[in-house]
């Protein structure tokens, strides 16, 4: 058993084999495996504690079914329940995902970074520039002349529609 | 972080992975408009966008106009670009690069990036082969690109009108000359040619099947005929999936100005002829009267042949539209473009292009 310590210190117990889909836990581990109790603690301060019961819960549902990725030779039905279940998952708000990206990424949890990405770009999917930036609260901090020239002179078509 | 959620502050290679995932060009330059970090950390040139779904380019009024006109149907939109850089030559388009032809210089023109490369020029192989002085020996008349000149390895081949003994030459981006591929009994003229493995298909008017391969310039005849009638129709080699089999074979013929299509014939390697195929899967033929390119489009319906069906509305106005042929069955329906698209009335001939950001 494993403990992990949030950002605001609260503390998550994960079996070592469940938390080792992290390959950023699994080589802290690696390291420090015969030595005291006390260093199978491991502090993730950049993430707060909504994401690590989120990170779990994914870790969970993929640990039931290790082999069958690893080898990717699940069975068609399994595979699609699995799909619906990360669907449901991954559907949440775009602050979450922002979180969930940075927490695969820190923690180097490869599917889940792949399928966070992937709903952000859904999200993102056929929306203006202009949405995006609305969606995700970024300011654009363009200045005056990249907005109205540099950036629509470089790929003007995207903006136009000529005969309409 | 600490719980500051913040979009704009992603590291720049995450921002990166994300753009990964998204698969079309105009989504990608509207990611780079978002914000000055995203648009720093992203490359204006993305390399892992898959082919593009085809506009149509609209035809030009004649050879001086310089405005490129494009409709793309999968998002009901036209763009037009000025490019007095275009005006009086020859073009012809290849995996969203034009290649243009002015006397006897030849290069490669992306009209999206602006960016440009040089073909060796026609004079060089005029002097090698020199029989009447001052005269042009060589016209293009159809080339095609192995992939995008951007990427490595990229062959280019080329069809000229000629008096010498061979019809088809091929050269790579930076050589200096073009490289022949001889005829093999140097009298049977080709009625078209596809790129399929790096491999170039032919096919002459004898119906037999010539792969040269362009590593080892060695060259195979097949003797196998495709089932067509020469005096009505005609065929348009096509890619092949890259999977399954060879290069596909459509045959056409034209009615009152209207392409009709008749068959689509797969080559087999394995039984060495041409076999009528009614089903290509998830992918899709864009037909024009140049060119067919083959393409396996996210949200395009498959195992159809996509192509121009427009038509003038009234001594001003033109309709553009695209006809669907489903392989399955042949049955054809109107693709609907919306009510509004019209354009000033045109002549000649309408074909696909993939746009491409590189």
């Amino acid at each position: 058993m494993i403990t992990l310590i949030s950002s605001d210190k609260r503390k998550f117990h994960v079996l070592e084999e469940v938390a080792n889909q992290s390959l950023t836990i699994r080589d802290v581990i690696e390291d420090r495996r015969g030595r005291r109790r006390a260093d199978r603690i491991i502090l993730v301060t950049n993430i707060n504690s909504k994401i690590p019961e989120k990170v779990i819960v994914y870790w969970l549902r993929h640990f039931l079914m290790p082999e069958e990725i690893a080898h990717a030779s699940m069975s068609h039905k399994k595979a699609e329940k699995l799909k619906k279940w990360e669907a449901k998952f991954f559907d949440t708000d775009i602050d979450t995902l922002n979180d969930l990206i940075l927490a695969a990424d820190s923690l180097d949890i490869p599917s889940l970074f792949d399928g966070a990405c992937e709903k952000v770009s859904d999200i993102l999917k056929n929306r203006s520039a202009e949405e995006v930036g609305e969606i995700s609260k970024i300011e654009n901090e363009f200045t005056h002349e990249e907005e109205e020239e540099e950036i629509p002179s470089e790929n003007a078509w995207v903006w136009r529609n000529e005969f309409a | 972080m600490h719980g500051r959620r913040d979009w704009a502050n992603l590291p720049p290679d995450l921002i990166t992975l994300i753009s990964e995932k998204i698969s079309t060009n105009t989504m990608y330059v509207h990611l780079r408009a978002v914000c000055k970090g995203w648009r720093s950390s992203l490359t204006p040139h993305p390399r892992h966008l898959p082919r593009q779904s085809p506009w149509l380019l609209l035809p030009r009024l004649n050879v001086h106009d310089f405005r490129l006109r494009f409709y793309n149907p999968s998002l009901c939109k036209s763009y037009q670009f000025n490019l007095p850089y275009l005006s009086g030559k020859y073009i012809y388009n290849s995996y969203g690069w034009f290649v243009l032809n002015h006397g006897y210089r030849v290069s490669l023109f992306n009209p999206i990036t602006r960016n440009s490369f040089d073909l060796p020029s026609l004079d060089a192989m005029s002097k090698s082969e020199r029989a009447v002085p001052d005269v042009q020996h060589y016209c293009l008349q159809k080339v095609l690109l192995s992939c995008n000149p951007s990427e490595p390895d990229c062959f280019v081949v080329a069809w000229f009108l000629s008096w010498s003994d061979w019809e088809l030459g091929f050269c790579r981006i930076g050589d200096t000359h073009w490289t022949g591929l001889k005829k093999r009994d140097g009298c049977t003229n080709l009625l078209d040619f596809t790129f399929h493995r790096n491999s170039v298909y032919t096919v002459n008017c004898k119906r037999e099947v010539s792969v040269y391969d362009l590593q080892s310039l060695t060259v195979w005849t097949y003797p196998s005929k495709i089932i067509y009638n020469p005096n009505y129709q005609r065929i348009n080699l096509v890619e092949g999936d890259g999977e399954s089999g060879g290069p596909l074979v459509v045959s056409t013929y034209e009615c009152h100005g209207k392409i009709n299509i008749t068959n689509v014939y797969k080559w087999c390697d394995s039984q060495q002829q041409w076999c009528l195929v009614m089903d290509i899967g998830k992918r899709a033929l864009f037909l024009d009267r140049f060119n067919c390119t083959n393409l396996q489009l996210e949200g395009t319906q498959g195992n159809a042949i996509y192509y121009d069906a427009s038509c003038p509305l009234d001594l001003n106005v033109f309709r553009v539209s695209i006809n669907r042929v489903f392989l399955k069955n042949g049955s054809v329906l109107q693709h609907n473009l919306g009510p509004s698209v019209v354009f000033p009335t045109i002549c000649g001939w309408f074909s696909w292009f993939t746009p491409s950001l590189i």
